[in-house]
């Protein structure tokens, strides 16, 4: 197609009416207080960091602090970063260029942690609903309010994917503190199914949540 | 005696930042032609362009502390009418599964072009989203691949088989009417 031809880039001024429309309704909203990205990374890492800091007293309440090993604290602790990595940086408006790479090095980070975590012994299944139901209270005030926050962006099911694996994350590190089991069939079962729950069930709730905002 | 200097848009979004709403103002008349005529070639319907382009300036208005400063405005413009416009698009499909927005008849159609016009849109319309997208930004509004991949999000290789295999469909389907430079 030549530049000439009839489909032309040219651009045909508005109508009055719609200009005059546009602007009645862009006028309230200029009024309003600016939203920065920063407070809701903010909130979502003061939320995040408080639940840990309270999970980690109470799982801990009836145990001695020698049981909970200086290493299952450092990978408590690890994991709790990347989650909070992976969360603002799926919050902050910064180019892909920038986002992209600190995502996928705390997905790969925690992917590591977990090869670190889990023992390939084949023992007996223990079963333990406890730690699927905890998991998954642990993770639905980060979700909610890492959802909140999505909504001043367009929606993008890689984001939320984030945003949920963020928060069962930040759960695991939790759990971590609470549950002895480390083999592989009670940590896919009860620990990483949960996550997998939070992580469907965040991408979900961003498709329905209305939009505020469809910055990229 | 010398022209009077241009904001460009960067100088103004910057000062828009620091609450110069008559930098809004102008950013606002700037650019509410091209985005009305970029998302009514990308929805294929006046009506739901009017809805995208006041989304597309609400969500400006709303996120300008995300614009980060250095960056360019008009992809970041474009990137947001896009996703508007594209979510739209979804939520109505949702909301009224196979409802179908009536063809729509502008003044324009009773000149000249009309038909062309007519054909083109019908034509887009038959395009995969991103297709669509990287069609029309390529094709119609003259942006170089570079350009749209910023706005996109994508690889610049991406957008080019995007805007390839678009310009491959919209061929076929306007071969009648239009013969297309390679």
């Amino acid at each position: 197609m030549s530049p000439s031809h009839p489909f032309g880039s040219s651009s045909a001024p508005v109508s009055p009416e719609l200009e005059l429309r546009l602007q009645q309704a862009l006028s309230t909203e200029l009024d309003q207080p600016v939203k920065h990205w920063g407070r809701d990374a903010a909130r979502f890492a003061a939320v995040t960091v408080a639940l840990f800091g309270v999970g980690a007293v109470v799982f801990n309440g009836g145990l001695s602090p020698l049981n909970v090993s200086g290493a299952v604290w450092g990978q408590s602790l690890a994991l709790l970063a990347v989650a909070l990595v992976a969360g603002v940086a799926a919050m902050a408006p910064w180019p892909q260029r920038t986002s992209r790479p600190l995502v996928l090095g705390a997905l790969l980070g925690g992917t590591v942690l977990l090869t670190q975590v889990v023992s390939m012994e084949l023992t007996p299944l223990r079963p333990n609903f406890g730690c699927l139901a905890w998991e998954l209270v642990c993770s639905l005030v980060p979700a909610g309010v890492a959802l909140l926050a999505a909504r001043q962006h367009a929606p993008r099911l890689s984001r939320a994917l984030v945003l949920g694996w963020a928060a069962g994350t930040m759960s695991l590190a939790v759990m971590q503190l609470k549950c002895p089991h480390r083999d592989v069939g009670h940590v896919l079962l009860f620990h990483l199914a949960p996550l997998g729950l939070v992580v469907a069930a965040t991408m979900l709730a961003r498709r329905r949540l209305p939009t505020t905002s469809y910055t990229p | 005696m010398s022209a009077p200097q241009v904001d460009t848009d960067e100088a103004l979004m910057e000062r828009f930042q620091r609450g110069e709403r008559a930098a809004f103002d102008q950013l606002f008349r700037r650019y509410v032609a091209p985005l009305t005529s970029y998302l009514t070639r990308l929805t294929g319907s006046a009506a739901a362009a009017e809805d995208a382009v006041q989304l597309t300036f609400l969500s400006v208005v709303r996120s300008r502390a995300q614009f980060v400063p250095g960056s360019k405005v008009k992809p970041w413009l474009y990137a947001i009418a896009s996703n508007a416009a594209r979510d739209r698009f979804r939520r109505t499909r949702r909301e009224q599964p196979g409802a179908q927005e009536p063809p729509e008849r502008s003044a324009e159609d009773s000149h000249g072009d009309a038909g062309l016009r007519r054909r083109l849109h019908e034509a887009l319309q038959q395009l995969p989203e991103a297709q669509r997208e990287a069609v029309v930004l390529h094709r119609l509004e003259g942006w170089s691949f570079g350009e749209i991949s910023e706005a996109v999000g994508a690889s610049e290789t991406a957008v080019k088989v995007r805007a390839f295999r678009g310009t491959q469909v919209l061929r076929e389907l306007l071969k009648d009417v239009w013969e297309f430079e390679s």
